[in-house]
């Protein structure tokens, strides 16, 4: 297990003497007698925990993680503002139609096999993912290659998220080597900075720096990743020196790792919400007013200052302004207010009783479901739940899988769901979509606004940055106004790491953790 | 012992399997909805996935056929061998059991080694001088054994001898280094039934004709106890380890989850959150088949070892 | 002899340790919430993660809440828990066991299997996947638990109705004009009462167990209920720095299944020391 404490001790003893530069080197000039393969003892490797699982080799699948770790790249990426930037492709552009849009190749990417990236290749691997239930939901109607370097996707209307989504890992590109002749992938062959080694199923990927990168090449030689779903476990396995990172640590770990000389901890804001999502379909938060009620009566300060351990802030609209500039910043926040909340019931017609509030012999009782995964959200239910308790509700708090709170919520009435979701999953406002939509939504609410489903769909259709600025400024303050999802607060993600890593820098969006960069 | 015997209890041991595996697959067919939301949404990394996709997914894996097709489709292949695949990852579910199984049945068994080395001792130790102090004090450790939550046990252990002492790591798999705490864990608690097992049955034969024969022919204490009596002791012990199986599994479950190990256990647990069903069924049948297995096995180990009686596990 | 008589005086000092245990839990869930007034649920989020004190004498939790009142709480669900689930599982199984060995052929045979399927899996294997399939709640648990681990009761009633009837007592009673549930009452189940209260009382620790294990699993009790398997649970959040959430339920645990089985154990000597193995393989 501890082949690189092995191998810095002979280092120490000087049975290696002349490659203590290298094995300690923190550049990223790696010569190609260091990145060969097979262990030798100077190898790095690099250990990253985090919380999910590997479960498929199929880019299509499970494309996100493997773009994580960057075994994959697709043709655009996602910068350090959070925006949409090159990739694969060194440039790109939208036809005067509005709907086809080309993209020219950056010259002398190599994929792992050895074979170099063409436009075939991509049309390839773009037709398999639009073909498949990752990214179906898109308008593209064709993806061909104009010539060896160019590649032309067309969308059937006007579609200006497109380049949003095409950063996301499921449509990275990879070589048809990665498939066998039943089409089945066999090995993920992309085209990053590390090339897969092997897998276990469900636990953990093994990764090679990769040589012939076309970008700078990693500077540790081999990378594992481990999905560890138990947050404690990741921080354990950290403090033992069995991992060299570990991500998505609790709030309250960052004392433990700042109290200790052998760790450090990266505490850093990302586009991602917890919130709540209102049944506004059913009673009593068909009404407006009860769900501005909810909002005046939680203290967000108080969770963020307890339960957040004063990490996060508290959040007005769905879009941190700290983090992206499609946050409207003139949103008027609730204010904590329980006289107000207390009114606000009182006109919905729900009135303090001998135990507590009543209409038409109802009692104001109302459930909240959420999810353990992640960690905080249960105690921030908790403490939502003794908040609205204080101007009335009478509330239950149910803790289950996340899927289940997905195909119940669909299904049936429902209170409110305490849910987190990765406001910029894809780098667009029309993220906005699967939160408010009346048909496409993939949140809960039942929200249903013909006003904001025109701005929505009119934010597609336009490509002026300015202009869909002010849409989607609107869709905020129409979602401010009407609250089918109550902003709690944003997210402040914490990642821990061996003291002796240096080099790695957070990614907003956490779509790559780019960890060619890190050195130890 | 007749010919007869053995037959009839394989047929009962099939009759069980086929209820075993009706149970298996009615239980997770009775489950209000389906897994179609949480799968999508896991591989999306935790994104919502949209109903479109959904619904593909449904009518892609069948979801609408009644009970008996569904039934009569899954048992059909799993004569065959083939256990589905996992919803999840598209894997076939017998590559994933076989990829776990490995590390829980090492693990199984380095519990074993671990509660054998505390219980021989101590339950010999208790049956040479019942009464003593040696006997009362491995009675109380093997009740405090029993008693302890594994899950609690496990954390004791990752912190004193992984976080202070640096000794073994905290949690995954691989040598045999990632081996002790969870061997120790789940060994602990099985060595406290084993212990009294042990010591009833030295006593039994402590008591038997033979032993007293050896005794009055003058031949010490310590080679009557150690050479005659427990060898004729272990018998019993050996068979009902095997019974012990159950114990394990139950205790895997925890065990593996608390130092996140890749066995059968986690694999249960993840499905069952996950409801990947195929899996969860599939690692229902193979625990069905072995405990049933070994079951059958000790019936007939014990018809062999000791013809005289029925014992078979009907005695009250 | 002596050395027997030894045994079973220390058997009752044991004993009386897992009585004392027993009784320590009943006493704190009932009278618990009475003699130590703070509210289990009531959060005060200035006094997050406190560490054992004079007001708090077991420290706070990371919504401030106090863990002495959340663990005499919890003390009512464990018992209440364990109890029912113990209940139904002697209730069911006895009634299997009586009917199986009364009625003898196929119905013995088949409620034998049946039997036979559901001690193919282990416990909590099975209580698992119930409270999967069911959701996660403390009912369901209970419901889980129950279903799984009454066929060791059937096996034991059915093996004594089979004595009994060996032994001609049904036929004489029969002949007396007694119905099947009169020859059940009057001659099976004196019998074998004392096994089943024997294999109950070890069964109540192992009960507890199981549910504080699933709840770790996080399958059990909800939040805000402080049940002692979700208290540990939501404590490893906090593992590093408030080593009281984790431990103060572990210990407590441990007491009281401790309690249950030293209480379970001395019966089960004093009722019939030979009968030990035998339960033991049930």
């Amino acid at each position: 297990m501890d082949e690189v404490s092995d191998a810095r001790r002979r280092v120490l003893q000087g049975v290696a003497a002349g490659c203590i530069g290298l094995a300690g080197c923190s550049g990223g000039q790696n010569s190609d007698a260091e990145t060969t393969a097979g262990g030798s003892a100077q190898d790095v490797t690099f250990r990253v925990g985090s919380p999910w699982s590997p479960d498929s080799l199929d880019p299509a699948i499970n494309g996100w993680l493997w773009r994580r770790i960057n075994v994959v790249e697709p043709l655009l990426t996602v910068d350090y503002d959070a925006s949409v930037t090159t990739g694969l492709a060194e440039s790109y552009e939208l036809a005067d139609d509005d709907v086809t849009w080309r993209f020219s190749l950056k010259d002398g990417v190599t994929f792992h096999d050895g074979s170099s990236l063409t436009a075939e290749d991509a049309v390839f691997s773009l037709e398999r993912v639009f073909d498949s239930g990752s990214l179906s939901g898109l308008p593209v109607t064709s993806v061909s290659a104009e010539d060896e370097r160019t590649v032309v996707v067309e969308t059937g209307q006007p579609f200006a998220p497109l380049p949003a989504h095409l950063t996301r890992g499921s449509a990275a590109i990879v070589s048809k080597g990665s498939l066998d002749s039943e089409g089945n992938v066999t090995k993920p062959v992309g085209t990053g900075p590390f090339q897969f080694e092997s897998w276990e199923s469900g636990t953990s990927i093994t990764a090679s720096a990769f040589s012939e990168y076309h970008g700078t090449t990693a500077t540790v030689d081999e990378l594992v990743y481990e999905g560890i779903t138990d947050s404690q476990t990741r921080l354990l396995k950290l403090e033992n020196d069995e991992l060299d990172m570990a991500r998505i640590l609790p709030n309250s770990n960052v004392e433990t790792l700042e109290g200790s000389d052998s760790l450090h901890s990266h505490a850093y804001e990302i586009p991602r919400a917890r919130y709540l999502v209102f049944d506004t379909q059913s009673e009593p938060f068909a009404d407006r007013r009860v769900r501005r009620a909810v909002m005046h009566a939680v203290d967000r300060q108080a969770v963020v200052d307890s339960v957040l351990e004063g990490l996060g802030s508290t959040a007005v609209g769905p879009f941190p302004p700290a983090v992206t500039d499609w946050a409207n910043e003139d949103l008027e926040p609730y204010a904590h207010d329980p006289d107000r909340a207390r009114t606000l019931l009182s006109e919905a017609g729900w009135e303090q009783g001998e135990n507590g509030r009543q209409r038409d012999g109802s009692d104001l009782s109302v459930d909240i479901w959420t999810y353990s995964t992640r960690p905080l959200l249960p105690v921030i239910a908790e403490v939502v739940q003794t908040q609205l308790g204080e101007v009335g509700f009478d509330v239950s708090v149910r803790t289950m899988e996340s899927g289940t709170i997905e195909e119940r919520a669909n299904s049936e009435d429902f209170g409110m769901v305490l849910w987190s979701n990765s406001v910029l999953w894809y780098p667009d406002p029309d993220r906005l979509t699967d939160f408010v939509h009346s048909e496409d939504a993939t949140m809960f609410s039942g929200y249903a606004n013909d006003e904001v489903d025109d701005l929505l769909a009119r934010g597609r259709r336009t490509a002026d940055e300015a202009e869909r600025k002010q849409i989607y400024d609107e869709v905020q303050a129409k979602m401010q106004e009407d609250v089918p999802i109550g902003w709690l607060t944003y997210y402040t993600n914490v990642v821990g790491t061996r003291a002796d890593v240096s080099g790695y820098e957070p990614h907003p969006t956490e779509s790559c953790y780019h960890l060619e960069s890190v050195s130890k | 012992m007749s010919c007869h015997f053995v037959l009839r209890r394989v047929a009962t041991a099939l009759i069980v399997l086929l209820g075993v595996s009706v149970a298996t697959y009615g239980m997770v067919f009775l489950t209000p909805g389906d897994p179609a939301e949480t799968i999508l949404s896991q591989r999306m990394g935790g994104d919502t996935p949209s109903e479109a996709a959904v619904e593909e997914f449904r009518q892609q894996h069948g979801f609408d056929d009644p009970f008996v097709v569904q039934y009569a489709d899954w048992m059909g292949d799993v004569v065959r061998g083939d256990l589905g695949t996992s919803y999840y990852s598209g894997r076939p579910v017998s590559a994933l059991l076989w990829s776990r199984l490995p590390n829980t049945i090492a693990l199984a068994a380095a519990s074993l080694v671990v509660a054998l080395a505390i219980s021989l001792p101590a339950g010999v130790m208790s049956a040479a001088n019942p009464g003593g102090l040696t006997d009362y004090g491995s009675r109380i450790g093997a009740l405090v054994g029993v008693s302890m939550p594994n899950f609690w046990l496990g954390y004791l252990l990752i912190i004193v001898f992984s976080l202070q002492l640096g000794m073994f790591p905290v949690a995954g798999a691989g040598g045999l280094e990632y081996l002790v705490l969870p061997a120790f864990t789940l060994g602990s608690g099985m060595a406290a039934v084993i212990t009294r097992l042990v010591r009833s049955s030295m006593l039994d034969v402590l008591d038997a004709e033979y032993v007293r024969t050896a005794r009055s022919k003058g031949l010490r204490e310590r080679i009557v106890v150690y050479k005659h009596a427990l060898r004729n002791a272990l018998i019993p012990v050996v068979t009902i380890v095997g019974l012990q199986f159950s114990y394990v599994l139950n205790g895997a479950v925890i065990v593996e989850a608390v130092f996140h190990r890749p066995g059968l256990g986690t694999l249960l647990v993840d499905a069952v959150f996950a409801r990947d069903y195929p899996v969860v069924q599939g690692v229902t049948l193979v625990v069905g088949v072995v405990f049933v297995a070994s079951n059958l096995l000790v019936d007939v180990a014990y018809r062999y070892l000791d013809p005289r009686i029925d014992l078979g596990r009907e005695r009250p | 002899m002596s050395s027997r008589w030894r045994r079973v005086i220390a058997d009752n000092r044991l004993g009386a340790v897992g009585g004392v245990l027993v009784v320590a839990l009943v006493l704190a869930a009932l009278l618990g919430p009475a003699v130590y007034p703070p509210d289990p649920t009531e959060q005060h989020l200035t006094e997050r993660l406190q560490p054992p004190s004079a007001a708090h004498p077991l420290g706070t939790d990371e919504l401030g809440r106090d863990v002495l009142a959340r663990l005499l709480a919890g003390a009512r669900i464990s018992l209440g828990v364990a109890v029912l689930v113990t209940t139904v599982r002697v209730l069911l199984g006895t009634l299997v066991g009586l009917v199986a060995g009364y009625a003898g052929g196929w119905v013995d045979e088949a409620l034998m299997r049946f039997v036979d399927v559901v001690l193919a899996f282990p416990g909590i294997v099975l209580a698992l996947i119930v409270a999967g399939v069911l959701g996660p709640s403390l009912l369901n648990v209970t419901l889980a638990l129950a279903v799984v681990g009454w066929s060791s009761y059937a096996r034991l009633v059915r093996g004594n109705v089979l004595a009994v009837k060996e032994r001609g007592f049904v036929s004489a009673a029969r002949l007396a004009g007694l119905s099947p549930f009169g020859i059940a009452r009057r001659h099976v189940l004196p019998n074998v009462m004392g096994s089943v209260v024997v294999l109950a009382t070890l069964d109540v620790g192992g009960v507890i167990l199981a549910t504080a294990g699933l709840s770790f699993l996080g399958l059990g009790a909800q939040p805000p209920t402080p049940e002692w398997g979700t208290m540990l649970a939501s404590g490893r959040n906090y593992l590093r720095q408030a080593w009281w959430l984790v431990n103060v339920p572990g210990v407590a645990i441990v007491l009281v299944v401790l309690g249950f089985n030293l209480l379970g154990d001395a019966a089960r000597d004093a009722l019939d020391p030979r009968e030990e193995s035998t339960l033991e393989r049930l």
